[in-house]
């Protein structure tokens, strides 16, 4: 027993040991934010990839990773494709939502879980321009994509689609439904409204980042109106969607301008056009990048990825599987985007840059405006 | 003679240990210690202890989970009574009810908690259940009174009923029979069940987002908003070691009452009970459970069933038999209900052989291997899943050890939660083996193995399943670290009703009840099947 004893102070020791050498191995400085005075978009000077034919031929048989958010699916058969033409295979890697796969790719920082990574938007840009996440690249593709969305003009990041963040609400409902998002605190809609916490959920910092945008330093006015007006508040679309929304308790609620387009899509029994519509003045702009992950093995077979995800033969099937528009210009909008999209010429675009300094400042205020 | 079990046993013991440690060391503990070492600085620390918010969610989060799991013990207590010392007509289909609980992913129970509020018009009333504590806890004691259930309708027929019989003959009543003979010898099962339900709830994350917001943080969302959503590592890591710190205090106040069972070893299979229960005691256990476990459930079946033109079962058409319309095709759902069931199974397998091993440490007769054991064995489930996760991810990616993309580190991660349950539940009916038994075996010349097969396996057969039940929920669920991994892209369950959750569309949301409903059904059958075997082999016996 004696034996057992011995062994058991020894096996203890050795896990502290461990933990102590796990703690000494502390690589945080990977982790630190090395330039919070400048703007993340400035050249960070890590050099740029350069695809060459040479090494476009010698891909072939490669296999390499693609990083996506939790909600992303995959158009049937688009990668497949890309094997065909390129003799790559690729891996489709899913993490959670998106701060948090942003969160482990900062973590991560130069020793990657994937090689490519989809999806990182406009909110959470920064958080990996400021610790190196990418490797620099401009695609062949990148004069075709629109011009206002490419925030990273020195290639980081590719932009990849765009979805606008908008009021929606049941077209039957309201007589004279609202037009803007400043009639929202009009009482006639008291106890109609139902959004979600911004600091859990992508829509629901789409509205408030809105807000700000609208209202300048009154923001925080309009949020007090909204709270007397008797907005309820969840910590996901897919609660605020589905129970206060679906239910009709509440008959408006922040959703995202392609939302239509899906009820008419997933209607059943089918439905000659759309039961919602958005307020258009109200949108706040959602832009997804792509970029390859810095310390990959295979940069080559990553650009080519980066190639593949904004041509136009890709850009064209991902609306109707993930209901986000496409980056690419030259695209063609699926048939039924063109009859029930509504069109948002003036939605607000801010900054990544002002997004990151204030991001944590806007949501506490709100926190303490809306919810305590 | 002697001596000869003794090193026979010392040897089994040395790699018993070392096996247990090495899973743990590579899964557990090198992954978080890399991630908590992240925040480990003395200001970070300083400046956690000043902010109020996060003293709040400290003290939010020890007392919301001390009275959900107090309050899941008793209820569970009242109706495992019922279920182990009666028989009725559909007390099988009651047992797995209590079960169903457990798997269902937290959106779905919280939704069809708020439409409950909904329907009894709670909103605005004390016993309002959307962003209130109490809310909270009637959820954790849904969520968690299975486990107390499951645990003590495994150790509960065990024990010594002679004495209860006895004092009976001896005039005592019920309640003194009750509280000074039964509860006792339950007290190891009690402390298991309490300390695995005070873990759940400590750590409890989709519930106190959904039904709480975030006006009612936890040191679990709260490690979760700065580590995923703020990527400040060093506050979350801070917040880890707390809640690690919690939990090991909670454990071995815990320990402290394990050790000290009557051992009896009670192997019939019809046990007269000191009293039966009354008829009305056995309509009110039946009426309760309907009601608060099935209630949920009856709820989700109606709306799995409701469509536009009224009840019909087109949403479940489209999963199974649809699956190939052009609008579906991109959920996949055949292909999620057999990955489900793969990976649900492997996670099954690795948490059963590794728990049962690790059982046997728990019941060591050193005092030192099993406080130890008991406290290291349940941590996976008292750490943070996203520090779990993010640990692996950084830990788990040099040399040999690169493995934190490969697709078997999801069914590791889940088999590594699914072992603590394994373990205590099989521990608490290898401690009722009498040694006297194993001692005349291997005095007759019996085999270690043998002595295992024939004494150990029949008596410990329905806990050990009544574990690996368990760690197949857990699994199908996706519970914890799982979540903060990187995975291929293979559909489950869970994933595919997030993903239809998350596209709008009135046959999207009718599809993820309906794979609920299937996701219920599925735990229901395996679970029914494990517990059907489990009771064939006691009876073999």
């Amino acid at each position: 027993m004696k034996f057992i004893q011995n062994l058991l102070k020894f096996t203890v020791l050795t896990a502290l040991i461990l933990f102590t050498l796990a703690s000494c191995s502390n690589n945080s400085s990977e982790v630190s934010e090395n330039q919070k005075s400048q703007s993340c978009l400035d050249d960070s000077g890590l050099s740029k990839f350069e695809l060459t034919d040479q090494s476009k031929n010698s891909v072939r048989g490669e296999s390499i990773d693609l990083v996506v958010y939790d909600a992303f699916l995959a158009p049937e058969g688009a990668f497949e494709r890309f094997t065909d033409e390129t003799g790559i295979t690729v891996n489709i890697l899913t993490t959670a939502d998106t701060g948090t796969m942003v969160s482990q790719a900062v973590l991560t920082s130069g020793d990657p879980v994937g090689d490519v990574m989809f999806g990182i938007d406009n909110t959470f840009l920064c958080r990996a321009l400021n610790n190196d996440v990418f490797l620099p690249y401009m695609p062949s593709t990148w004069n075709q994509l629109l011009d206002p969305l490419k925030l990273d003009r020195i290639g980081r990041v590719t932009p990849v689609n765009y979805g606008d963040i908008c009021i929606n609400y049941w077209k039957g409902h309201f007589e004279v439904p609202p037009t803007s998002i400043a009639d929202l605190t009009n009482s006639r809609f008291s106890s109609e409204i139902v959004t979600q916490n911004p600091e859990t959920s992508a829509p629901g910092m789409g509205f408030l980042l809105a807000s700000i945008a609208t209202f300048g330093d009154d923001w925080e006015d309009f949020w007090r109106e909204l709270r007397a007006n008797d907005i309820a508040i969840r910590s996901g679309w897919s609660e605020a969607y589905y129970e206060d929304f679906y239910s009709k308790e509440r008959n408006i609620v922040t959703s995202y301008a392609t939302s239509p387009v899906a009820e008419y899509i997933f209607a059943d029994p089918p439905v000659e056009s759309p039961p919602t519509a958005i307020i258009a003045d109200s949108c706040f702009r959602s832009v997804e990048f792509t970029g390859i992950l810095r310390g990959t093995d295979s940069p080559a077979a990553s650009a080519l990825l980066v190639d593949f995800l904004t041509s136009v033969y890709f850009q064209e099937l991902i609306p109707e599987t993930n209901f986000v528009l496409p980056a690419n210009e030259n695209a063609q909008l699926p048939e039924v985007f063109n009859l029930f999209l509504e069109k948002v010429p003036n939605a607000v675009l801010i900054s990544p840059d002002l997004i990151d300094t204030n991001r944590n400042i806007w949501t506490e205020r709100w926190t303490e405006l809306v919810l305590r | 003679m002697n001596s000869r079990v003794f090193t026979r046993s010392n040897r089994a013991n040395l790699i018993a240990i070392l096996s247990v440690l090495t899973f743990y060391i590579i899964f557990f503990f090198y992954p978080i210690g890399k991630i908590l070492s992240v925040g480990f600085t003395l200001s970070s620390f300083e400046e956690a202890f000043t902010s109020v918010s996060l003293r709040k969610a400290l003290w939010f989060t020890i007392w919301q989970a001390t009275i959900s799991s107090a309050l899941s013990v008793v209820i569970g207590l009242c109706i495992s009574s019922v279920f182990v010392k009666s028989e009725f007509r559909f007390k099988r289909f009651l047992e797995g009810l209590t079960f169903i609980p457990f798997v269902m992913p937290t959106v779905v129970v919280a939704s069809a908690f708020i439409s409950v509020n909904e329907l009894l018009k709670l909103d605005g009333t004390p016993l309002n259940l959307q962003g209130s504590a109490l809310g909270i806890i009637v959820a954790h004691i849904f969520f968690n009174t299975s486990i107390v259930v499951r645990t003590l309708t495994s150790t509960w027929p065990m024990i010594d009923f002679e004495s209860e019989q006895a004092a009976q003959t001896l005039g005592a009543s019920k309640l003194r029979i009750f509280f000074q003979i039964t509860l006792p010898q339950l007290k190891s099962g009690l402390m298991s069940a309490a300390s695995l339900a005070f873990l759940f709830t400590f750590t409890s994350f989709g519930v106190i987002l959904i039904l709480g917001g975030l006006g009612k943080a936890t040191i679990e969302t709260e490690i979760w908003r700065y580590a995923t959503q703020r990527t400040e590592f060093e506050t979350a890591a801070v917040l880890g070691i707390v809640q690690l710190l919690v939990v090991v205090a909670m454990l071995t106040i815990n320990n402290k009452f394990l050790t000290t069972d009557n051992i009896n070893t009670n192997l019939r299979s019809k046990v007269q009970y000191a009293h039966s229960v009354s008829k009305f005691r056995k309509l009110v256990n039946s009426i309760f459970i309907l009601g608060f476990f099935g209630f949920p459930f009856l709820v989700l079946l109606e709306r799995s069933l409701s469509t536009p033109t009224g009840h019909s079962f087109a949403y479940y058409k489209q999963l199974l038999w649809e699956n190939s319309d052009e609008r579906f095709a991109i959920f996949g759902t055949r292909k999620a209900i057999l990955n489900s069931l793969i990976w649900g199974s492997l996670a099954m397998v690795i948490a059963t052989v590794v728990g049962l091993i690790a059982a046997y440490l728990l019941t060591n007769k050193s005092k030192s291997i099993s406080l130890f054991s008991g406290i290291f064995l349940l941590l996976p489930l008292g750490v943070s899943g996203v520090l779990l996760g993010f640990g692996i991810l950084i830990s788990l990616n040099t040399g040999y050890f690169d493995f934190r993309s490969e697709w078997w580190i999801i069914p590791v991660a889940q088999g590594l939660l699914g072992v603590g349950i394994v373990a205590r539940i099989s521990s608490n009916a290898i401690k009722k083996i009498d040694p006297n038994i194993r001692h005349a075996a291997s005095t007759l010349g019996a085999s270690s193995f043998l002595i295992w097969r024939r004494i150990d396996c029949p008596i410990i057969s329905k806990a050990v399943i009544a574990g690996s039940a368990f760690s197949f929920a857990l699994a199908l669920g996706e519970f914890g670290a799982t979540s903060f991994l990187v995975r291929p892209q293979r559909p489950t369950i869970p994933t595919t009703i997030f993903n239809l959750l998350g596209r709008p569309g009135s046959s999207t949301f009718g599809q993820a009840m309906a794979l609920s409903v299937i996701l219920a059904v599925i735990t229901w059958l395996v679970v029914s099947l494990l517990d059907r075997s489990g009771s064939l082999s006691t009876n073999d016996f």
